[in-house]
């Protein structure tokens, strides 16, 4: 039954995970999740220090990480509209 | 019962704090922004360093312990990393008090026992132990050094939360030093792995593992990994940091080595923590309303058993089967622990281990008895069934 407790505990906690890590597209999109669902919100940067601090500036979110083995992508920041080449992660944080 | 807890829609932080001081893990001090770990919280920090600390040692490094205090000037030597870190230093600077001759009673700092140059409380130790490193690497022959010291540091934080966020905490902080950058990138990497199975494994907290953006790089790392956790409301917590150094501290420290073909070159380094912050993030990620749940792998109590009697002779015949099951868990393992206070009622008492969080509970009681059954309840789903001891046994043994 430990075993079995402590196998349910990481499941649940992982589906919760999964289930909160959502992509923006835009920057309504992203405030949007932030704002009701939270977690961990997938999209794109520009890869300046500039924007990124712009970022945690108008929606107090920062760069969680930029996950290992990320998928690279094009796209647009979705704070500046410039290109970016792959998405990060970002959150609210402790 | 007096154990009223917020609930997580009410105020989720309130929630938070009522679970860290009623679940009896930590409790506020006399000193701002600094906690008491109590008996149950650490004995979970215990378990998680035991784990922690083997898995260290299973990947080939070594524990020492290197001073509290770090001198100014080779607390500012590498700059990147005195500047980032300057902001929350605490600073000694006089080593004596005396009696204050307006205020009896009173001591004063002695102005004359004024520290030539001022010590810095560790916020981090890569200055004083990359300044040792210089006496214990001169040839390839000393490389790598993979060393790992548990200690204590102080970050003098101005909004602090229990166990998350407090000026002073415990941590463990590896610094290795390497021949070669690859060599120092693969340990980043590895003990990034081990925290992730850590994390994983035993507090049964999914991770991502990525790489920090430069603004979220340690100060004076070329490269920040880590682990990032997710909390029921939905905000991420930073477990763990595993960080490629470069040369910078070899530079700043002068830590040089002559390599098989006698040429020097600079020092390869890493580093890395975690803290009972980890606590914090286990508090957040696993419970509910009714208190903590704490994971079996790490709990410090994984087993409660609780008896429900009338009168002494029914107390004995329990007593008398609880002492086999104990034995028996015992044998296997299993922490366990028999609660027959009998200043406080047995609901009082499953109210108070699901507030610890204890995975599994074992009520015997007396009427129970003549059919050889007892109750098994489990705190994270809350399910409870009857079984008969052996099977009890069998349930706990192999599932």
């Amino acid at each position: 039954m430990l075993n079995e407790i402590q196998i349910a505990m990481f499941n649940k906690a992982k589906a919760f995970q999964q289930e909160h890590i959502t992509t923006a597209n835009t920057w309504e999109e992203f405030v949007n999740i932030l704002d009701t669902k939270a977690g961990f919100v997938s999209a794109h940067w520009d890869g300046t220090p500039e924007t990124e601090e712009k970022i945690k500036e108008l929606s107090k979110a920062t760069i969680r990480c930029i996950p290992l083995d990320n998928p690279q992508e094009e796209g647009i920041c979705i704070l500046s509209g410039k290109k970016s080449t792959q998405r990060v992660l970002f959150a609210r944080a402790y | 019962m007096g154990k009223e807890l917020t609930s997580r829609s009410q105020d989720y932080s309130q929630w938070y704090n009522d679970l860290i001081i009623k679940g009896q893990l930590a409790d506020y001090s006399a000193v701002r922004g600094c906690m008491v770990i109590k008996p149950y919280g650490f004995a979970l920090w215990e378990n998680m360093r035991d784990v922690l600390d083997k898995m260290f040692k299973e990947t080939g490094h070594q524990n020492a312990y290197f001073p509290l205090f770090v001198p100014k000037s080779l607390f500012e030597a590498e700059e990147k990393n005195a500047e980032g870190f300057a902001k929350e230093c605490a600073v000694v600077t006089h080593y004596r008090l005396k009696t204050d001759p307006n205020n009896a009673g009173k001591l004063m700092v002695d102005p004359e026992a004024k520290l030539e140059e001022e010590l810095v409380v560790r916020p981090t130790s890569e200055a004083i132990i990359w300044n040792t490193y210089k006496g214990w690497i001169q040839s390839y022959r000393d490389l790598p050094l993979l060393i790992n010291q548990w200690a204590n540091v102080v970050r003098w934080e101005m909004r602090t939360r229990l166990f998350l966020r407090t000026a002073e905490f415990l941590w463990q902080e590896g610094h290795t030093a390497h021949a070669t950058a690859e060599e120092a990138i693969e340990e980043t990497r590895r003990m990034l792995d081990v925290y992730a199975d850590f994390a994983e494994n035993w507090m049964a907290l999914p991770v991502i593992k990525g790489v920090k953006s430069p603004n979220e790089r340690f100060a004076g790392a070329e490269d920040t990994f880590c682990i990032e956790a997710l909390m029921q409301d939905g905000k991420a917590l930073q477990a763990g940091t595993s960080h490629f150094l470069g040369q910078n501290f070899a530079k700043a420290f002068d830590v040089k080595f002559s390599d098989k073909n006698n040429k020097l070159d600079y020092v390869w380094a890493t580093s890395w923590g975690v803290s009972t912050r980890l606590i914090g993030g286990l508090v957040m990620a696993h419970s509910d309303d009714d208190g903590l749940i704490i994971p079996p792998r790490i709990a410090p109590i994984q087993v409660v058993i609780v008896p429900i009697y009338k009168g002494e002779d029914q107390k004995a015949q329990i007593d008398e089967v609880v002492s086999v099951m104990m034995k028996e868990m015992k044998a296997l393992g299993i922490t366990v622990k028999y609660d027959d206070a009998d200043n406080s009622r047995p609901g009082w008492k499953f109210a108070e281990y699901e507030l610890k969080g204890v995975p599994v509970r074992i009520a015997v009681g007396a009427r129970d008895l003549a059919n050889q059954v007892v109750e098994v309840a489990r705190r994270d789903t809350k399910e409870n069934k009857t079984s008969l001891f052996q099977v009890s046994l069998h349930i706990l043994r192999n599932c």
